[in-house]
């Protein structure tokens, strides 16, 4: 299959529900965002170390449901296309909840602010975290955009809920990062 | 019938296999009770060393699974598939994509090149009574389905490219491709367009559509 189709040459794009779209339409700033957040989730878990199999299958389980919500933002609320994508349910983001409450016990308690940084794979995810936090603001331009005072619909507030708990899971894994490499938080001395 | 990472797989065997045009084969396979799938989607062949993807042009409750496969020159799959006996079994994955019919919202516009007619078939095959078909070949032999396409919707359309005989034409076609038809013939509007063929032409409507069709909705489906 070739990669290229030539179809979005002119600044449109197709969505999944078939509408063509401007590439600055706020649907797709925001699954662009959701996809540039995956990318560098991906870069986390390249730079885990060998022995931490169990972080790095639990960052791709994030990864596949980053690519269906990914879906849900590319497709117009209510369009027969929906039903082919899978039920974006609240499930996800209690999981993530259980994660960080996991995370949380295995740290030394946090009395101070930190600094983006330390082992590259920290870094990593605190990049991850701010990309996670503007693709949050961005779904949420979305939601107002489209669904005005109505209020997004209960799949979309899944996701909203999902990538709110992404960005503090993201932070503790930043802190599991540097811990794990022996390095602790790199404090704020201000 | 197993399922592999959430999609059923499962064996068939080679019914029919006959030519339906110069170089275009149908093959028609035993169909497995609980073998279903939505018309336009397609299954996976999955051969010795490689896959290859077709569209059923049959319909899910009809009793075989039927594929129309364009021979390619040192192809693998048109190699083994030409050498196949009746009663051979065939492993596949699916049903796979999402290029299906989306509900009468817009008036339907297909267009198809080539094999790209296949999801169309099964389209018409299942009931869509209603729409423009554009058929585009390069000459009228390859007009695969014809007489089911033209019975089925009245909008059915060839699009013959290629310069022909008068007394060779078909009834209703229009000779050049089908990017000139839609460029002249089809009045402004709204419409849901499914493309299913060629890059090149689908590039090619594209543009069109965003050119003179603006709000109007767009699936396609890229054969190689």
């Amino acid at each position: 299959m070739k990669i290229y189709t030539g179809t979005g040459d002119r600044g449109k794009t197709s969505l999944f529900s078939g509408e063509r779209v401007s590439k600055s339409s706020p649907r797709l700033e925001a699954y662009g965002d959701l996809d540039e957040l995956n990318s560098v989730i991906g870069a986390v878990a390249s730079a885990l170390d060998e022995g931490q199999s169990g972080l790095k299958d639990e960052i791709q389980a994030i990864q596949a449901l980053l690519l269906e919500s990914g879906a849900w933002l590319a497709t117009t609320p209510g369009a027969e296309s929906t039903r082919f994508l899978k039920p974006f349910t609240i499930d996800p983001a209690n999981t993530l909840e259980a994660a960080i409450d996991r995370m949380n016990a295995s740290l030394p308690e946090l009395k101070h602010f930190v600094l983006p940084g330390g082992h590259l794979s920290a870094s990593l995810a605190h990049m991850a975290r701010t990309v996670c936090r503007r693709t949050e603001r961005r779904v949420i331009e979305l939601v107002e955009y489209e669904d005005g005072e109505s209020g997004p619909s209960q799949t979309m507030q899944h996701i909203l809920v999902f990538l709110n708990r992404l960005s503090d899971y993201l932070f503790l894994l930043a802190r599991l990062c540097n811990h794990n490499q022996g390095q602790g938080d790199v404090q704020w001395n201000g | 019938m197993e399922r592999v990472g959430g999609t059923p797989r499962f064996s068939a065997r080679l019914v029919d296999r006959h030519w339906l045009a110069p170089g275009i084969l149908e093959l028609r396979l035993t169909r497995q009770e609980g073998v279903t799938f939505i018309p336009g989607q397609f299954l996976r062949f999955v051969m010795d060393g490689y896959e290859r993807d077709y569209t059923m042009v049959s319909t899910p409750d009809a009793k075989t699974i039927d594929f129309c496969i364009a021979m390619v020159e040192g192809g693998r799959f048109s190699r083994d598939i030409q050498k196949a006996d009746i009663g051979t079994p065939f492993e596949l994955t699916g049903p796979h994509g999402h290029f299906v019919f989306q509900g009468p919202a817009n008036s339907a516009v297909l267009v198809a090149t080539g094999t790209g007619v296949a999801p169309f078939v099964a389209f018409c095959r299942s009931g869509l009574g209603t729409g423009l078909l554009l058929h585009g070949v390069g000459a009228p032999d390859r007009l695969i389905y014809r007489d089911i396409l033209q019975s089925a919707l009245p909008g059915y359309v060839p699009c013959i490219s290629r310069p022909f005989e008068k007394m060779d034409r078909p009834d209703n076609a229009f000779a050049g491709r089908v990017t000139h038809y839609l460029e002249q013939q089809l009045t402004q509007g709204v419409y849901d367009f499914y493309l299913c063929g060629r890059g090149a032409m689908i590039r090619d409507v594209t543009a069109l559509i965003d050119q003179q069709f603006g709000d109007s909705r767009l699936f396609i489906e890229t054969y190689d």
